[in-house]
């Protein structure tokens, strides 16, 4: 008999050749990825062309990018303030949604989870809810952006509902989270808690939608359709700031995936994996990513489900190249989305929210119906 | 002839005191010790449902025992890190039903997963390599995991256990659901793993077949009414009133010419008086 420990001092042919062909393999998936970065790049160029002002058109952002340009003070103030905040919105909303269905999809066994699956949105429309209509907050905070204004228009300030949204939804998933625990950990056991706390927040609601006055009921709506315009430039680089420290955490647990999507939760304990430990961990930093991007959006549920699969459909089930993708699937399909939703009724915009799902979802129809039998799966 | 494995002096693998195992209220496994030494092919056998994969997994922690003790070289589970213990036992599930499209090469580098913290170095390629040299499995190693048939499954499982370099490796039915050709294939991999001297490793392995274990394993456990039947070599564990009274049926003992091993033949189910 042969013993492993030989390995190291014998390279056949055949290993030789096994070798070159691993290496093939993941240069190949190497490359989808950076093509997806150089199409989101891309993109993100051309959105930052767009928009109301007829000044910036797509050719001198390029020209003021190279530096070849000098950009006016209203030329800069816009790019600065408007469009690129919009932009990096876009692509972090995308990729922390995705990243976050992807990781949970893996970690529940389950195909139809989202990030919303939990009751994230739920508890984020509940926040927003009880802000909005009972001016209820869980911070009282004494001068807020625009406050005038709002005090004028019978507005609750923004401010005031992104960190009831944030806070919230993630009261909301960390009760899912120890209900699910109660009735063992496994991944049934959250998902169908999940949707017993969503509904429960549903009615909730609705019940206090049902005594909202209108301009209450007009600024519960127009939060609902997520939107990606809304954030400040400070805003968005603090929202980037914290996930780029939680990436790298995210990341780490793609080894443990494929496990426990081979074999379940006996062959992932086998393997040295804790199945429990880990869809705890993961629950809470995906609950975590997802509400601070609901905070600030409003609600984009349909990235977090399609990204993954369409991710899935091109660089197959290994998590560790499929985590990065779909995070970059997911930033370039809120792009496009935003992109379109803000150029197709100019200068009226559309949700970025409502245009993910209108192109989103017959897409990713398409791809799950014509991939059906394919080898990518 | 059957291989007296139990070397004078050699520290048993994997000991077992006093384990009992209850689902709820279901009692499953009473009072069950017995100690593994190296190089030994182990065949749990007993009727269906009387706990020989619930014995399989307490000794890796799928299961978790409350009461007695399991010792992996001489080291209670409890203490080791799933981690840890998943260096030194691997398991090979009955059967993997995965929708997950994903490599055979994959699947098998997973047996490294419990050396790795994110890259995959050289060496784990290598063992990678070797293992499916080894096992032929070059064919196969860029197919996706859930085209492949039961038997060949089987052995991509088999190949992920042997990257994990484990010590003791656990088996639940690797045969029940293959051909004739896949189940003494496997049994035989199974085999040249245990029986290899210069590398002290033993397999536990729940088993149907009572002639296939009779053939391949060097010591049969028996487990009946929750409690060990008998724990020895097949030639002594395997006799008319064992089977009888065990499986319910009336047999007769043929004697293998060539390995010495008994061969079960059924008559009848036995007779209620």
């Amino acid at each position: 008999m042969w013993r492993i420990d030989e390995v190291f001092d014998s390279t056949t042919e055949e290993s030789v050749d096994l070798g070159k062909r691993v290496e093939q393999r993941s240069k190949r998936q190497s490359l989808y990825i950076y093509g997806l970065i150089l199409s989101t790049g891309l993109l993100a160029i051309f959105s930052m062309g767009l928009g109301s002002s007829k000044s910036l058109s797509f050719s001198k952002i390029i020209m003021i990018m190279l530096g070849l340009e000098t950009p006016t003070d209203i030329q800069e103030t816009i790019l600065l303030n408007i469009r690129l905040p919009r932009v990096l919105m876009a692509i972090f909303a995308g990729a922390a949604l995705a990243t976050a269905g992807t990781l949970m999809q893996g970690s529940l066994g389950n195909p139809l989870v989202s990030p919303l699956t939990l009751g994230v949105a739920s508890g984020a429309s509940l926040g927003a809810a009880l802000a909005i209509i009972l001016g209820f907050s869980v911070l009282e905070l004494p001068v807020l952006d625009n406050h005038i204004y709002s005090v004028m228009m019978d507005i609750v300030p923004n401010t005031l509902i992104v960190i009831n949204t944030f806070i919230f939804s993630l009261i909301v998933v960390f009760i899912v989270i120890k209900l699910g625990e109660l009735r063992g950990v496994s991944a049934e056991s959250y998902i169908l808690v999940g949707i017993a706390i969503t509904f429960i927040n549903g009615a909730i609601v609705e019940s206090l939608v049902y005594f909202a006055t209108p301009q209450q009921l007009a600024q519960l709506t127009h939060w609902s359709f997520g939107s990606v315009r809304r954030p400040d430039l400070t805003t968005v680089l603090f929202v980037g700031f914290v996930l780029t420290l939680l990436y790298p955490r995210l990341i780490k647990y793609s080894w443990d995936l494929n496990t426990l999507a081979i074999g379940g939760d006996d062959f992932a304990i086998s393997t040295g994996v804790d199945p429990g430990l880990l869809r705890r961990k993961i629950l809470v930093i995906s609950a975590f990513a997802t509400s601070i991007i609901i905070a600030f959006t409003g609600l984009i549920g349909f990235v977090g489900l399609a990204a993954p699969h369409i991710a899935r459909l091109i660089v197959g089930n290994d998590y560790r190249r499929l985590v990065p993708s779909s995070a970059l699937i997911g930033a370039l399909l809120v792009l496009i989305a935003d992109t379109i939703g803000g150029t197709l009724f100019a200068p009226v915009v559309l949700p970025v929210g409502i245009m993910l799902s209108i192109i989103g979802g017959p897409f990713f129809l398409y791809l799950l119906l014509s991939k059906r039998s394919g080898t990518h799966g | 002839m059957v291989k007296q494995s139990t070397k004078k002096g050699s520290k048993p693998l994997v000991e077992v005191s006093n384990l009992n195992f209850a689902y709820g209220k279901n009692k499953i496994l009473s009072d069950i010790s017995f100690a593994v030494e190296p190089n030994c092919f182990v065949a749990v056998l007993g009727i269906n449902g009387t706990g020989k994969s619930t014995l399989i997994k307490c000794l890796n922690k799928i299961n978790r025992i409350k009461e007695g003790e399991v010792r992996i070289l001489e080291q209670p589970i409890e203490d080791l890190p799933i981690n840890e213990l998943a260096k030194k036992v691997a398991y090979v599930p009955q059967n993997v039903s995965t929708s997950f499209p994903i490599d055979v090469y994959d699947v098998i580098l997973l047996g490294r997963r419990p050396y790795l913290t994110w890259n995959v170095g050289e060496s784990d390629r290598k063992i990678v390599a070797k293992v499916i040299e080894k096992l032929k499995l070059e064919e196969f190693a860029f197919r996706k995991f859930h085209t492949l048939s039961g038997g060949e499954q089987q052995k991509v499982m088999i190949a992920k256990a042997i990257a994990q370099q484990p010590q003791v490796y656990l088996f639940d039915e690797p045969t029940s659901s293959l051909d004739l050709f896949s189940q003494y294939d496997i049994l035989s991999q199974i085999k040249g793993l245990v029986s290899d001297e210069s590398n002290a490793c033993s397999a536990i392995v729940a088993m149907h077949d009572i002639n296939l274990a009779s053939k391949f394993a060097d010591k049969i456990l028996i487990i009946h009414d929750c409690k060990i039947y008998c724990y020895d070599k097949p030639s002594s564990a395997l006799n008319i009133s064992t089977i009888s009274e065990v499986y319910g049926v009336d047999a007769e003992i043929l004697t293998n010419e060539e390995s010495d091993s008994p061969i079960i033949n059924v008559l009848r189910p036995k007779k209620e008086e």
